[in-house]
């Protein structure tokens, strides 16, 4: 950290105490002018509360500990009045999620007129229209002029963090700005942090799970775990000579494009807070610890300029955390498809109250095959129709065009008119585990449900047998049958989704987006699960992702879908070692944080889907025509033969 | 112009609406024992006099025809005479309907500010003291039946505290001044009977808004607090409040013939009422055919501020 | 918003201001309040339903002849009348120089046109069927001063009966369509302009009466409320000057104003219990006076009207009536009832079921069913209130049930028996038929000699109070409220008002 004489911020002891459990305690940090502090933790570590205490926001019934200094002055104890001041305008928030960060019945010129005037600003249209076009929203006058719920999750981040860097603040607090957007739009916010940073010399303090994304932006880290501070220094010396044993287990379950080789490993345990005592909280999961560090806590030490560690044990040697083993590629498993999907096309009507319905092709002509054995990853960004294909293929769109076959006998597009046989395999497993398990219901009569459903057929003891071997499947002690589900952790929660799913004994599993809502930490331990299930069942899974470097590590083939439409069907590895395919390169730059090269926009056409930004588009046969597919293993749909892609399209590193 | 197209269908849907109730209210108030002749004439009267009245009146004669007399009368304006004062309904209505719709407005303008203002009061100051404190007294005040509240009034503010008089009279040709004299007592009344009841649930849906994240974040841009609450918070919390609303509306038309009678007051709820104890035919008819008018409309204009207040609902969803 | 909020306020706060200023129309004039008030009010004495309209013709058209709250006939537009000889004419005299409103003098014209129009089924005016007796024929105007109605039989009562509530006079040519907006009668007011809706009505002085010097009041305001409460504080406030009945609820409330009068017209509401003499056990005359016997008669007048009321003597005709057999109310005499229980075969007491309202069908009737109750148990008879619902009690209860409550307004002996008393009435309630009783009414009707009538009737109450099926222990008053500082009004026991008398200062 920087000498306390430039500093903006300085943390101190900080605490934070709700009754009588400290949610954090002891935190110390400095912040000076274009820092980027990235404060990294998994869920319920604390690291939201601090970023609110930053700006003086206290939770209902908290009281604080220590001391937040902006500019010497003490935060925590400001008047009212001298928050308001001081919020939005020298320290901002961008908050995780957009969509309920907007006051639905305002409109975003309004929000943003009223941001200028309360701290005394002037306001004009321009100044407005300079803000967002800063984002990169160049429809400003019609995005002033929208509702929320009239802009996409993307533009919404994009307007929140507009309104954030408003009053030229000095420092902005984000807390997972970048959650639930597309690759791309994300690279694009990264970009302009990094330009924030970089030309207006303002500090942030980003708040994350994904250790991943820090690197492109961070210049400092602080980890946490439990409310305290493990590790904090710049995030060269954090990422490269992590000292403490949980940053190394992050950075171990952490998948990342720039590290293909390194398969993640999952971190065993999840952080159960009741069950910290008075020693280091990270104990009970650290496989170095010993008795000491479950009794007392441990030191901060200095282990190198500005890199502080709190740790008993401090192990040497880094490398032998992470098996940096290449994923396995087995082959692509042959014999005859067991899921078929010809020419699946949906489309639907929206309507409001008062009705407007202009017809939307939420998918078009898709195919796919799905051999046993194989995971077959589904790719593409908000709106590409990779969740209308999961559920066309689920039976959850009675209304679809096109050809559905399983194991040889044709699949009825509506779930109601399909066979109980088929029902029982093709399992479909949700995105959030929250909303698809029944709150109500412990997990043994969840699996008892699901199973009373697909094999009615057993006896009792049978049953019980089946629902101890689903939860074994899953890495879940037994004792979580007598569990409700609010008492597990997220990654629990899907386990047992999973599990619900996998005691009907499929044939097929639809992984919707099972990782999205996920702890970066916590993902690594359902990736190997599922590619562990593939194995041992002989399980055909259809994963649908917008995570490449998940799909990367699991997946033996991935389709990439584009606005409905298919753009190429490709093998994982080719996918990332070699995207010839404009977008398909423009996704995986993005993931690797690269920014993207946008094509001045045009408006669409009946031919590819991917013209109208495509860098490489020639005028207008790439509008106009519909482009054909390649020939060969590798399939792409371009009008550019393959190659003269590979020459067009270079990753640079 | 989509918005022009939904008041005019609603409008449209409304008048189809209207004309049901009248054909049920018509061939209802038939089926009520006794009938307007018995009433002018007494108990046991003459049979052939009855006749003769009933044939006068025009009320022997079938009844479709009747209706479609009726109906063709209101297109032009001419809702019938009332069969006790030979006295056309049209005069007596309009009169009797801008009196309520006077009272009304009055009381509006009181039940606004005293149900908002103490249900952002309680809501700014949750769980404490003054919240309870306001609670217990607009339960307290709920559980009064709304005539013994008007009795109370009277006599606190008449007879005690002379600061209104006995009788609400509002004529032609009162003044402003008069009327607004005369009637500041029930509307006060109405206005109380309705706030303490919508207070409740704009006090709830105040405190869950002022929990969401939007208004955490505009808290966290540095609103301060009374912005924070009348432009970011109310716009959102008002929509159940607004429906609350709607129905005193429609209270306000009828429902307040009790305290009407309590303060002598001429509106058009003593006038339904009268109407249906004398079994004035024409008179009931029209009275409610216009408390059906006003629910509609009333539900209406609920609907349009809702879309106002909720944008999200005014597009394609 | 707040701004506007507080803009708002201040200028009703402004407003309010500046209409405490303006005080009501015309202090001056007599504010006159009764118990309801209607949308529809009607200014057609021949049509008059609600008193509220009939206080409206009151005020603007005069009868040809009055009666006082014991029935007495006196002279009113009429000078004089006398009866011929065979009975079967009356004949009235007018007296000179009244004019109508319009101007025009009162002539038998008027009069003639006035009692035709009430018998015309086209006028369907309800004083039809009580003006029974006569025909537009039989009315007949030999001069311009000078009326004669003819019946068929002597009517006795001929005067009383035609001074019926409806027969007001009213102009030659009058037409209920002419008489709606403006009045034209005889009366101290004139209604001008007149709304059927309107909350209350305010009438100008007749500067053309004809009795000199009257009415003192230049205006007259007249409105009405049904709710008890509404009408005592108006009168308590000063916004009325007279309430023509104030509500039994509201007496201790009012008694207790040091400014406000209560004026009595008393024995108007006969309070009763009936028994039907054709059922069991009440078919025993003995069974029936000793059911009468029990009552303590002094204790009910304070139960049951607290002390406004005076005792029934268990036949319509109340004790102050100069046609009442005695002006004393009957002893109680327990030991008696027993005796007479024990005669009829109840030597250990007798056990009834009374019928009455679930709620006060006139106000104090339940306290008078609980407090003959407890009397009669005192002589050893068990009474079982059973209750019906008050609306459907008429339809239901009353007149089938062998015992129930019932009430009367008072009426003149004449209408009274004949209402429910001989054989033949349409509310026989105590199913009493007795030829020799009819008889008396029949000659008493048609008596010419008003001393023989008295004595007639006087026989037929006996007869009622010693074998009748009717208990009637209390008369209830009508009871006004009038402001201390006015004078002159007398509670009518028909609510008919004489405007013209009183004077406020």
């Amino acid at each position: 950290m920087t000498s306390e004489t430039t500093s903006l911020l300085r943390l101190d002891g900080l605490g934070v105490r709700i009754g009588t459990q400290d949610i954090v305690r002891d935190i110390a940090l400095t912040l000076a002018p274009g820092e980027v502090l990235g404060l990294v933790g998994e869920s319920g570590s604390g690291k939201t509360t601090i970023a609110l205490a930053l700006l003086g926001y206290r939770p209902d019934g908290a009281t604080f500990l220590g001391s937040v200094e902006l500019d010497s002055r003490e935060v925590l104890s400001l008047p009212p009045a001298d928050l308001q001041a001081l919020r939005g305008r020298r320290i901002a928030y961008v908050p995780q999620n957009p969509t309920t960060a907007l006051n639905p019945a305002r409109r975003i010129g309004a929000l943003m007129a009223e941001q200028l005037a309360v701290h005394g600003l002037a306001s004009d249209a321009d100044s407005l229209g300079g803000a967002l076009r800063d984002v990169g929203l160049v429809d400003a006058p019609r995005v002033l002029a929208s509702f929320p719920h009239q802009l996409s999750g993307g533009q919404q981040q994009r307007v929140v963090l507009a309104l954030a860097t408003l009053c030229a603040p000095d420092i902005l607090v984000l807390d997972e700005p970048t959650t639930g957007l597309d690759v791309t739009t994300q690279a694009i916010v990264i970009a302009h942090l990094r330009r924030l940073r970089d030309e207006r010399r303002i500090a942030m303090v980003y708040v994350t799970h994904d250790l991943d994304l820090l690197a492109g932006i961070a210049t400092h880290l602080a980890v946490l775990y439990a409310g305290r501070m493990m590790e904090s220094g710049p995030a060269e010396q954090v990422f490269s000579a992590p000292r403490h044993p949980y940053t190394r287990a992050l950075l171990a379950a952490t998948p990342s494009l720039r590290r293909p080789d390194h398969r993640p490993q999952g971190l065993p345990g999840t952080l159960r807070r009741d069950l910290v005592g008075a020693g280091c909280p990270f104990a009970a999961r650290c496989r170095h610890a010993l008795p000491l560090c479950a009794m007392t806590l441990p030191a901060t030490a200095e282990v190198g300029p500005g890199h502080l560690t709190a740790c008993h044990v401090l192990p040497a040697d880094p490398s032998t955390d992470s098996d940096a083993s290449a994923p396995a590629d087995p082959a692509v498993p042959g014999g005859a498809p067991v899921l078929i999907a010809h020419g699946l096309s949906v489309t639907y009507l929206p309507g409001g109250m008062i009705r407007r319905a202009t017809p939307v092709l939420a998918l078009s002509e898709a195919n796919l095959a799905l051999h046993r054995g194989e995971i077959l990853a589904v790719v593409g960004e908000s709106g590409s129709g990779k969740s209308t294909l999961a559920k066309a293929i689920a039976g959850m769109i009675p209304g679809h065009a096109g050809h559905l076959v399983l194991d040889g006998a044709p699949l009825a597009p509506s779930i109601t008119n399909r066979t109980a046989e088929q029902r029982r395999k093709l399992q479909f497993v949700f995105q959030n585990p929250d909303a698809s398990l029944n709150p109500r219901r412990r997990v043994g009569h969840i699996l008892a449900d699901a199973l009373r459903a697909a094999r009615p057929s057993l006896s009792l003891a049978e049953k019980n047998d089946a629902i101890a071997a689903a939860l074994a499947e899953v890495r879940l002690p037994e004792s979580h049958a007598g569990r409700y589900p609010d008492q597990l952790s997220g990654g629990e929660r899907q386990r047992v989704a999973l599990a619900r799913a996998l005691i009907a004994n499929p044939e097929v599993l639809i992984c919707d987006e099972v990782l999205s809502a996920l702890d970066v930490s916590v993902q690594a331990g359902i990736l190997a699960l599922l590619a562990g299930l593939c194995r041992e069942r002989n399980l055909a899974i259809l994963f649908i992702s917008h995570d490449l470097s998940a799909v990367r590590h699991l997946a033996h083939r991935v389709v990439v879908l584009y606005r409905g439409q298919t753009l190429a069907a490709l093998s994982a590895r080719k996918l990332l070692d070699s995207p010839h395919h404009p977008y398909v390169f423009q996704l995986v730059s993005a993931s690797l944080g690269l920014p993207a090269k946008q094509a001045a926009a045009m408006p669409p056409g009946p031919g590819c889907p991917f013209a109208p930004v495509c860098p490489v588009r020639v005028e207008p046969k790439c509008r106009h025509r519909p482009p054909p597919w390649s020939e060969g293993i590798e399939r792409l749909r371009c009008h550019h033969s393959p190659d003269d892609l590979a020459n067009l399209l270079t990753l640079g590193h | 112009m989509v918005l022009l197209r939904f008041i005019l269908l609603r409008l449209l849907g409304g008048i189809a609406m209207l004309l049901a109730v009248s054909a049920l209210i018509f061939f209802m108030t038939e089926v009520l024992p006794g009938d307007v002749a018995t009433r002018i004439l007494g108990r046991n009267p003459d049979p052939e006099r009855l006749a003769i009245l009933r044939a006068t009146l025009g009320i022997d004669r079938p009844l479709p025809l009747r209706y479609l007399e009726w109906i063709s009368g209101i297109l032009q304006g001419d809702f019938g005479n009332s069969l006790i004062s030979g006295q056309p309904v049209t005069e007596t209505l309009g009169r009797r309907v801008l009196n309520s719709v006077l009272l009304g407005a009055l009381a509006l303008a009181i039940y606004v500010p005293l149900a908002v203002l103490p249900a952002i009061a309680q809501a700014v100051n949750r769980d404490g003291p003054l919240d309870q404190a306001i609670s217990a007294l607009s339960l307290a005040i709920l559980s009064i039946p709304d005539f013994l509240l008007a009795t109370l009034v009277l006599i606190g503010f008449v007879v005690l505290l002379p600061v209104a008089p006995a009788r609400s009279i509002v004529e032609a040709s009162s003044t402003w001044g008069q009327a607004l004299h005369a009637m500041i007592l029930p509307a006060a009344t109405i206005a109380l009977v309705m706030a303490t009841y919508a207070m409740r649930y704009l006090r709830d849906s105040l405190i869950e808004v002022l929990q969401t994240d939007y208004i955490r974040m505009a808290r966290l841009n540095g609103i301060p607090q009374r912005v924070l609450i009348w432009r970011h918070a109310m716009p959102n919390a008002l929509v159940p409040f607004l429906n609350v609303t709607a129905l005193n509306l429609t209270y306000l038309f009828g429902g307040v013939v009790v305290i009407e009678q309590v303060f002598s007051f001429p509106g058009f709820g003593a006038l339904m009422v009268g109407a249906l104890l004398q079994l004035d035919v024409p008179m009931i008819q029209a009275t409610v055919l216009i408390a059906a008018a006003v629910y509609i409309l009333s539900n209406l204009a609920v609907d349009l501020a809702t879309l106002a207040l909720n944008p999200r609902l005014r597009h394609v969803g | 918003m707040p701004r506007t909020l507080t803009s708002v306020l201040r200028l009703s706060s402004v407003a309010l201001a500046l209409c405490t200023g303006a005080a009501t129309a015309q202090e001056d004039c007599l504010k006159v309040m009764t118990f309801d008030w209607s949308a529809t009010l009607i200014a057609d004495p021949a049509r008059v339903v609600n008193n509220s309209d009939l206080l409206h013709v009151n005020a603007a058209y005069e009868p040809l002849v009055v009666f006082d709250n014991n029935f007495t006939v006196s002279p009113w537009l009429a000078e004089s009348f006398t009866q011929s000889k065979d009975g079967l004419e009356w004949t009235f005299v007018l007296k000179d120089g009244i004019t109508f409103h319009d101007g025009a003098p009162l002539t038998s014209a008027d009069v003639v046109y006035t009692y035709r129009r009430l018998l015309d089924p086209a006028t369907a005016s309800p004083a039809a069927a009580e003006l029974g007796m006569i025909t537009a024929d039989g009315i007949t105007a030999p001069d311009a001063r000078t009326v004669v109605f003819r019946t068929a039989k002597p009517v006795a009562q001929l005067p009383l009966l035609l001074a019926t509530k409806y027969a007001l006079i009213v102009r030659d040519g009058s037409t209920s369509e002419s008489l709606a907006r403006q009045s034209d009668g005889t009366g101290p007011y004139v209604i001008a302009d007149f709304k059927a809706d309107a909350p209350r009505t305010v009438l100008q002085r007749n500067p053309a009466y004809w009795q000199k010097g009257k009415p003192a009041a230049p205006c007259l305001e007249l409105s009405g409320s049904a709710d008890p409460i509404s009408r005592a504080s108006a009168i308590q406030s000063g916004d009325a000057d007279l309430l023509i009945a104030a509500d039994a609820s509201t007496l201790p409330l009012l008694q207790a104003d040091p400014g406000i009068a209560l004026l009595e017209a008393k024995g108007a509401l006969m309070m009763t219990m009936v028994m039907m003499v054709d059922q069991p056990p009440f078919d025993d005359v003995r069974v029936r006076q000793a059911l009468k016997l029990v009552v303590d008669r002094a204790a009910m007048v304070q139960l049951v009207t607290l002390g406004f009321g005076v005792p029934g003597n268990d036949n319509p005709v109340p004790p102050t009536s100069p046609l009442a057999v005695s002006d004393q109310a009957l002893p109680r005499d327990l030991e008696k009832a027993r005796a007479l229980l024990a005669e009829a075969g109840h030597p250990d007491g007798l056990t009834v079921d009374l019928w009455t309202g679930a709620t006060d069908l006139v106000p104090g009737m339940n306290v008078m069913v609980q407090a003959y109750k407890e009397m009669a148990a005192e002589a050893g008879i068990t009474v079982n209130v059973m209750t019906a619902p008050s609306n459907s009690f008429w339809d239901d209860v009353w007149m089938k049930q062998p015992f129930s409550v019932s009430y009367w307004y008072t009426r003149h002996p004449v209408s009274s028996f004949s209402l429910a008393f001989r054989s033949d009435a349409q509310y026989n309630e105590t199913h009493w038929r007795d030829p020799a009783f009819d008889a008396l009414l029949d000659d008493a009707a048609t008596a010419t000699d008003p001393a023989a009538a008295a004595d007639l009737y006087r026989q037929a109450q006996t007869r009622i109070m010693t074998e009748g099926g009717q208990i009637a222990p209390v008369f209830a008053s009508l009871v006004a409220a009038m402001r201390k500082g006015c004078t002159g009004y007398v509670p009518h026991i028909e609510s008919r008002v004489m405007f013209q008398d009183i004077t406020c200062d």
